[in-house]
This record gives C-alpha cells, sequence and structure tokens, in this order.
C-alpha cells in the first residue's frame, strides 16, 4: 500500500521527535485504523528501546591509558627541545674548534655530519621507545586478527625497502619529512576528514598505511601517524607496483 | 555539559592543560565505548579504537576552531577510526565469532539455528545478543547511521554535519536501516509479540 509507505516513513522520523503537529496528527489518524503500521511502530519502537538503554560502562583502562599515552606525550615534547638546543650548542663548538686548529677543518666536516645524522635518525628511533612500539604492537595484533579472514585491501610487499628510502624513491615524497620538533604542516589533513583507506604498504620496519583521495595518494608515518602526501598518483603507484602485490591466502 | 563548557575545556587543551582533555573523555567515553562496541561487535576491539579515536582527537585538537560542535568533531573521528578497522579486518564472515552472553556461555554468532522451535521464537525478546547480531547484517554505513541516531542521540542535522549528508539522505537511511533490522529480527524470530503475530499468523 503507498500510503503505508509514506506513513511508515512517519513512524521513523516520530521516534526522531522530527514530526511537526500537522504529520503527527495525521500519523495517529491512520495509527488507528492500520494494524501494519502499529505493528511496525511497536517494533521500531523496541528496537529503538533496545539501542539506546542497553548502554555498557566503559572500561576503567579506556580513560587510563588515553591519559597516560597523553602525558607520555607531552613529556616527550618536553624532552625533545633541550635535547636540540644542546645539539646547537655541541655544533657551534665544534665550528669554533675548528677555527682554532688547522687539522680542525675535517674534524669539524666529520662531527657535524654526525650530528646531522643523528638529528635525523633521532625522531624515527626515539618514537621507537613509545609509540613505533605501541605501532609495532598494534600491527602484529592486526596481521594476527587478519589471518582469521581474508583481506579486502591490497598489501604491497617491498619489505626489504626501509621507510626513508621509500619516501626517497620515485614514490615517496620530495619534502624531507624527518625533522625533530615540527609543528603540524600543511599535508596533514585533520583526523576528521582523513583520506579513505587504499592500501596496505610491507616495509623493512613494518606496515604502513596507504591512503587516498581520488588520485592523489598519502602515507600514515609509521613513526607518528602524521600523513605524507606522495609523490606519485594512485594510478601510477598502482602500475609501478603491480608486481610487488602480496597474495592472499 | 553545554557547548560552551565545551569549548572552554578544548581552549584548556590547545593552550598546553593536557589534564583538560580527561574531562573531555570522562564526558564522552560511555557513549564513545558504546558506539564502537556495537559498530565492531566485541569489547576487545572496542576498547582499541575508543582509545585510537581519542588519541587522534586529542592530536589533532589544535586543528579544531569550535565552528561545529565537539561532539559532531568527535563522532566524526570515532566513525573513521571504526570504520577503517572494518575495512582492514575484511567483511565479516557470518559464521566466524564467538562471544560470552549474560549466562556466561559461549555463543556462536552465526545465522539463527534452525533447530530452535517456532513457539520458543516467539516467546524470545528482543534480547542484547540479537540487536547486536542484526546490526552486523546491516551494511556498515546503515549501521553507523543508525547507532548515531540511537546510541549518540545526536539530531538529523549533526548527524548531516558530521558524515556529510544532506538531512533528507539521513532520514532516509535511518528509515532503511531500522526497516531491515526489523525484518531481520523479525527472521531470526526475535520480535516482540505483537509484531510477529501479525506476521505469522498465530496469537
Amino acid at each position: 500500500m503507498e500510503q503505508c509507505e509514506a506513513m511508515q516513513t512517519l513512524i521513523s522520523r516520530m521516534l526522531d521527535e522530527d514530526l511537526d503537529a500537522a504529520e503527527q496528527r495525521e500519523l495517529a489518524e491512520h495509527l488507528k485504523s492500520c494494524a501494519d503500521c502499529r505493528a511496525l511502530y511497536e517494533a521500531f519502537s523496541a528496537l529503538s528501546g533496545a539501542l539506546r538503554s542497553d548502554l555498557v560502562e566503559p572500561p576503567a583502562s579506556l580513560r587510563e591509558n588515553v591519559m597516560a599515552e597523553i602525558r607520555r606525550e607531552q613529556i616527550r615534547k618536553k624532552n625533545r627541545r633541550p635535547w636540540r638546543y644542546a645539539l646547537a650548542v655541541a655544533a657551534m663548538a665544534a665550528l669554533v674548534i675548528g677555527v682554532h686548529f688547522a687539522a680542525g677543518n675535517r674534524m669539524v666536516a666529520d662531527l657535524s655530519q654526525s650530528v646531522e645524522i643523528t638529528a635525523s635518525a633521532q625522531p624515527f628511533e626515539a618514537a621507537a621507545g613509545g609509540s613505533m612500539m605501541m605501532y609495532a604492537a598494534n600491527s602484529a595484533a592486526e596481521e594476527e586478527s587478519a589471518e582469521e579472514m581474508a583481506p579486502v585491501l591490497p598489501v604491497y610487499d617491498l619489505s626489504e625497502q626501509r621507510w626513508e628510502d621509500f619516501l626517497a624513491s620515485d614514490a615517496g615524497a620530495q619534502r624531507s619529512q624527518v625533522t625533530a620538533d615540527r609543528a603540524p604542516s600543511e599535508a596533514l589533513t585533520s583526523a576528521a576528514e582523513e583520506p579513505e583507506l587504499f592500501a596496505e604498504l610491507r616495509l623493512a620496519e613494518g606496515s604502513v598505511w596507504l591512503r587516498c583521495r581520488g588520485e592523489e595518494l598519502f602515507a600514515e608515518a609509521p613513526d607518528t601517524g602524521e600523513l605524507v602526501a606522495l609523490d606519485m598518483t594512485r594510478s601510477e603507484f598502482e602500475a609501478a607496483f603491480g608486481e610487488a602485490l602480496a597474495d592472499h591466502p | 555539559m553545554t557547548r560552551e563548557e565545551e569549548l572552554r575545556l578544548v581552549r584548556r587543551v590547545q593552550s598546553g592543560e593536557a589534564d583538560a582533555f580527561e574531562e573531555l573523555v570522562r564526558a564522552h567515553e560511555k557513549t564513545v565505548y558504546n558506539l564502537a562496541l556495537r559498530l565492531v561487535g566485541n569489547p576487545q576491539d572496542a576498547e582499541d579504537m575508543a582509545q585510537e579515536a581519542f588519541l587522534k582527537a586529542y592530536r589533532s585538537l589544535p586543528e579544531f576552531r569550535g565552528e561545529s560542535k565537539f561532539s559532531v568533531w568527535l563522532y566524526r573521528i570515532v566513525s573513521n577510526v571504526c570504520l577503517d578497522h572494518l575495512r582492514r579486518q575484511g567483511r565479516r564472515p557470518a559464521s566466524s565469532l564467538t562471544t560470552e552472553d549474560e549466562d556466561g556461555e559461549e555463543q556462536q554468532w552465526d545465522v539463527p539455528d534452525e533447530s530452535r522451535s517456532p513457539e520458543r521464537l516467539l516467546e524470545q525478546k528482543l534480547t542484547r545478543e540479537a540487536v547486536q547480531r542484526g546490526l552486523e547484517t546491516l551494511p556498515e554505513d546503515q549501521r553507523q547511521i543508525l547507532l548515531l541516531r540511537e546510541i549518540r542521540g545526536m539530531s538529523y542535522e549533526e548527524i548531516g554535519q558530521t558524515l556529510d549528508l544532506e538531512p533528507g539522505t539521513v532520514k532516509s537511511r535511518i528509515f532503511r536501516a531500522r526497516k531491515k533490522l526489523v525484518a531481520w529480527l523479525l527472521a531470526d524470530g526475535n520480535i516482540p509479540d505483537a509484531y510477529a503475530s501479525k506476521e505469522t499468523g498465530k496469537g
């Protein structure tokens, strides 16, 4: 019955308090005489009631873990700055020493080079203490549960490459992403507007999620979870790395 | 918590007071957790999803400007986190999960057991377990929109903002989700007597 179809949508909206006075009267009249719609109303009500009232208490560990992680991140942020300052001092000292000693030129070059390498490696490895471990633990857990059912997302196996190599390759990002103590850049999108999951990329350190928005491709940085815009488009990536697709069991 | 109070807390977190975030967590943890629980189906994953959502919200908080309600913004993150999780796991096969029901016995979360007698089916109430099973037969976007309405209690407009949909689309999707779920529950034998007897011609 066509009339009932229209009435049924009114029933749904009534449960959500979306009817005006006229619509309410219309529906009330109809329900008086239509047993089918009355039955549907009862069913919808029962369902609504079950969903709304049947709430469970969240475990205490939820809030505790969230706040513990937040405090850890705060400490990490605070500790980075003094370290960076110490670096700057060491670099300055090295330069000063170099000026005074003839043989110091080479020493300064070596020292500043090793200082730079340390600087670029630091965020990744410092993160290894905290979120990388959590990340590794999470992806281990994800891989475990993913074994129970066939994954829908394609998996690209580039496990001989490290994250840094991938970024430096044709696929990767022009921008250097490896700086200590950085503020959220333009490349990042708010978690509220994340591009869709596209594929899993297996690298030497572990798995990285690739996301796409149309042809734009992004990678989730393993240490921070921040999104890195990739140089290749989605189609280019699929064409270039098609051979690296892992077979699903 | 009023919108103003929420906004004040957000500003405090944005200016460096991480502890203020705990108040926001307290205000939303119950609905976030229950939303996740109904979406992903088991407590362990639900806790992980809720945790991940709160942490993502905290890390993105510098970008939140207060133009929309904090809860709309938060629940968009929650929905995305849960849907990502479901997509990564693949489509859930009907018979793969077990969970404990209220008696502590393990329940197979699969297609209705044929060996139950029709009389017993009619007597059954709308149990949490049955509703959850039914929810999992819904496509994810229908599941999500129904839960945002029922568990979070969001208005059609707010849901539209959260999911980037017109209110009209929101209304019809909710209606279709309810209709589908009710039909499934009926087939499963878990619908209130009045409707069941109407359909089966008994009583």
